[in-house]
């Protein structure tokens, strides 16, 4: 086994072990915190992978954005209140259900790559500009030109948004 | 493939330095100090006065908007990366786009300057 | 490396001078509105109504060329620009009924008209776009402000609850979209719709693409309200304000199905017979589910939303037809429903007074006797829904319905000519409502100017182009040429 194959079995084998905590635990801070630990060892298998930009984005928006997010929604909850609420909406069928249609899907693009020749592709490709983040500069900043500048739009949309909503709420 | 994480060893010591140092040091606590608890020892401290309110205080919908807009402002970093490294190569084409981008989210941020969104009142 | 930028050609800017022009309005309607006093506001909506007429003789000049640029992302031509053309004589009349409004809602923030205005951006990129991640990005620009537009009335909680509902339906859905963009990626190597064609035609077919032409649907499915996900509609469009429905009912709806159309004609060509067969089953459930539950509604927003349900599968039935007359019908049926749909809302805010939603059936009680010109274009509006003669509504169907035959769909013709004669019982509630029932006493009706005036627009419009509709069809028969001009 290579250096490589064994952090990712530990990060592996870490990154399940909180995300099974964060659908497990009642306290829902701990719960964040889970999670917030479980986008980090993604992150880091994203490093393994060599998708050093995707690990930026996991662990700038997901673990530091969105798990900030979701502890500021839990604290703003009166915890009275939520105690109240039903814990369980019978959704457990469902989300077995659901997972095992994703383990099944992923191990037939696992085979599929097996099999086939998709694997190494885009690696060979890549290494040609110089990484993972470099080429996805490359194209994002000259093909997908258009693309970026509408993304603009949507965040300035959504900052709109979020002032709007927040702000009518606050001036009562 | 080890040459492709060398650069991440450092980080990875960083790491365990960081919970080791953690764990070490609530370790030799542990060794160390004598175990007599009591009730009034064992509640929670809040400048020797009995506490007031249960810990759990609601937060202000203030912060929602600084934290929807610190999300906002992350994600419009998040596109600087890919930019930042392929600087040199895009040139003057890559700097307008850029110039472009942060153009349009600067107005929202002067509109949410405006409007207030960021006082506390 | 140094000449890294020598290969790529340098895109045609003048391809998207609308959208810029859009955009920079809402800018500054945002930028400016802070300055403006609380009795002035209306200035805003001022600007948005003058921004949407400039738009509309820009993107006038550009009826007839035919632009394909940014890397085969974004094409003008006569289908996207006569989209545009709608979207702007839309969003016109929605500005209009929302002017006092929103006056009387007490939201009246400049903020309205830029949400609209990004909205609007969104829209014209999704009609415009020939790639996938292009279509998801216009599809998010024009979603996250409507999330903000249907919880925009203030301190309301039912306003603020259906946009949560909203929110989270456009989230969920908006990911299986995106999974079936990522399905089409990993299956053809590319996103672009140019480009799936190509693989497609020479591979054959993918069985993984299968799979993603129904989630792409399904992705869609949530702005056009059909069935599998129209269970949102009901709820958003009765909490949300009136003339948000007004304009999430029309001009939402149209851009999604017009951007379903482009990615399977252009993107899904050979798939034809499969997608056929999808959206068949989708139309036949959204017709029928659609008209049969409006039937039993009492409030007027949650029949109309209904309707519009319904409406959606009149819709699909001319993409599936795949010929020309499909497309054609299809563009002359966006204008005749925006006439009427936005109309028939647009009397609900006229019965807007205080403390009165104007969206009871009770609300429309003896209105004959209170405001006879009122409950006549309401007669008028309800005959085009139905598609009577001589209304754009008539001639709508007529011709979808035309183009379905010509297809060769009997059994859906079937049902939607059925449903079609169902959808009279409910139209016929209201108009039952407004002349053979005595009014009830209550707040006289406040008579907007501005939603007058739109009103008797949309009404005239419903007539003329009922009798007249040639102008449109031209314009119809213009789109049309893109896809089967050849």
């Amino acid at each position: 086994m290579s250096y490589t194959e064994i952090f990712f079995y530990i990060f592996a084998v870490l990154s399940i072990l909180f995300a099974l905590l964060t659908v497990t635990r009642r306290n829902a801070v701990h719960a964040a915190i889970c999670l917030l630990l479980t986008f980090f060892f993604i992150a880091c298998n994203y490093v393994l992978l060599e998708a050093e930009f995707l690990a930026a984005v996991q662990v700038l928006v997901y673990a530091g954005g969105v798990v900030g997010l979701m502890l500021y929604v839990i604290m703003l909850v009166r915890k009275d209140e939520a105690d109240e609420v039903r814990q369980s909406l019978g959704q457990r069928v469902i989300a077995v259900f659901i997972a095992i249609l994703f383990v099944l899907e992923i191990a037939f693009i696992s085979l599929l790559a097996y099999y086939g020749n998709y694997s190494g592709f885009l690696s060979s490709k890549m290494a040609q500009i110089g990484g993972n983040t470099e080429s996805i500069g490359a194209v994002l900043y000259t093909y997908f030109l258009l693309p970026f500048e509408v993304v603009s739009v949507l965040l300035l949309a959504a900052l709109v948004g979020a002032v709007v909503l927040a702000k009518n709420r606050i001036e009562r | 493939m080890y040459q492709a994480i060398s650069p991440y060893v450092p980080v990875l010591i960083l790491i365990l330095l960081a919970v080791l140092f953690g764990v070490v040091t609530l370790l030799i606590a542990w060794l160390v100090r004598p175990n007599a608890p009591y009730s009034e020892k064992l509640s929670p401290y809040e400048c020797g006065v009995e506490p007031l309110q249960p810990g759990k205080l609601r937060m202000s919908i203030r912060f929602f908007v600084i934290v929807l807009l610190f999300l906002l402002f992350d994600v419009e970093a998040v596109f600087m990366y890919p930019w930042a490294v392929m600087y040199k190569p895009l040139g003057w084409w890559g700097f307008i786009e850029m110039a472009l981008f942060v153009i349009i989210l600067f107005v929202g941020y002067i509109y949410a300057w405006l409007k207030g969104a960021l006082e506390w009142e | 490396m140094s000449n890294f930028l020598a290969g790529i050609q340098f895109p045609d800017i003048t391809a998207i001078i609308p959208e810029v022009i859009a955009l920079i309005i809402g800018c500054l309607i945002l930028l400016i509105d802070p300055f403006i006093p609380k009795q002035k506001k209306r200035l805003n909506g001022y600007i948005a109504l003058f921004g949407f007429v400039v738009l509309f003789f820009v993107t006038l000049s550009y009826l007839g060329k035919s632009i394909v640029t940014f890397f085969d992302m974004f094409s003008v031509d006569n289908f996207s620009t006569s989209m545009k053309l709608f979207f702007f004589v839309a969003n016109f009349v929605v500005v209009l009924i929302s002017l006092r409004y929103l006056e009387m809602e007490d939201s009246n923030l400049g903020e309205y008209y830029a949400l609209l205005m990004f909205a609007t951006v969104g829209m014209m990129v999704m009609v415009s776009s020939k790639d996938l991640i292009m279509f998801y990005i216009g599809l998010e620009t024009m979603a996250i402000p409507l999330y903000v537009l249907a919880g925009f009335i203030r301190m309301n909680e039912r306003s603020a609850e259906s946009a949560l509902k909203y929110l989270l339906m456009g989230v969920f859905v908006s990911g299986i979209f995106l999974y079936g963009i990522a399905l089409t990626y990993g299956a053809t190597g590319s996103t672009k719709l140019v480009d799936i064609v190509r693989f497609t035609y020479i591979n054959g077919v993918n069985p993984i693409l299968f799979v993603a032409i129904i989630l792409i649907a399904c992705g869609l499915g949530l702005e056009i309200a059909m069935v599998p996900f129209h269970f949102w509609a009901p709820d958003v469009y009765e909490g949300a304000p009136t003339s948000v429905t007004a304009f999430i009912s029309v001009v939402p709806k149209v851009a999604a199905i017009a951007a379903l159309l482009r990615v399977y004609f252009e993107g899904f060509t050979f798939f034809a017979p499969y997608w056929q067969t999808v959206l068949w089953l989708l139309s036949a459930l959204t017709m029928i589910i659609g008209n049969v539950t409006a039937v039993v509604q009492d409030n007027v927003k949650r029949m109309l939303a209904y309707s519009s349900v319904a409406h959606a599968g009149y819709m699909l039935m001319g993409i599936l037809s795949f010929n020309e007359l499909g497309v054609s019908s299809l563009v002359y049926y966006f204008f005749a429903y925006s006439f009427m749909n936005i109309g028939a809302f647009a009397l609900v805010i006229y019965l807007r007074r205080k403390n009165i939603v104007g969206d009871r059936l009770e609300d429309f009680r003896g209105l004959a006797q209170k405001d006879p010109i009122a409950a006549l274009v309401m007669v008028v509006f309800l005959l085009s829904l139905a598609g009577v003669p001589p209304t754009v509504g008539f001639v709508g169907k007529f011709l979808i319905f035309s183009a379905a035959l010509k297809a060769g769909f009997y059994w859906l013709l079937v049902i939607a000519v059925v449903t079609s004669v169902i959808s009279l019982y409910y139209y016929f509630k209201i108009a039952r409502s407004m002349y053979l029932e005595e009014p009830v006493a209550d707040e006289p009706l406040l008579q907007p100017l501005s939603v007058k005036i739109a009103i008797f627009l949309l009404a005239i419009l419903t007539v003329v182009f009922g009798v007249y509709p040639t102008p449109i069809m031209n314009l119809a028969d213009l789109s049309a040429k893109v896809f089967f001009g050849y």
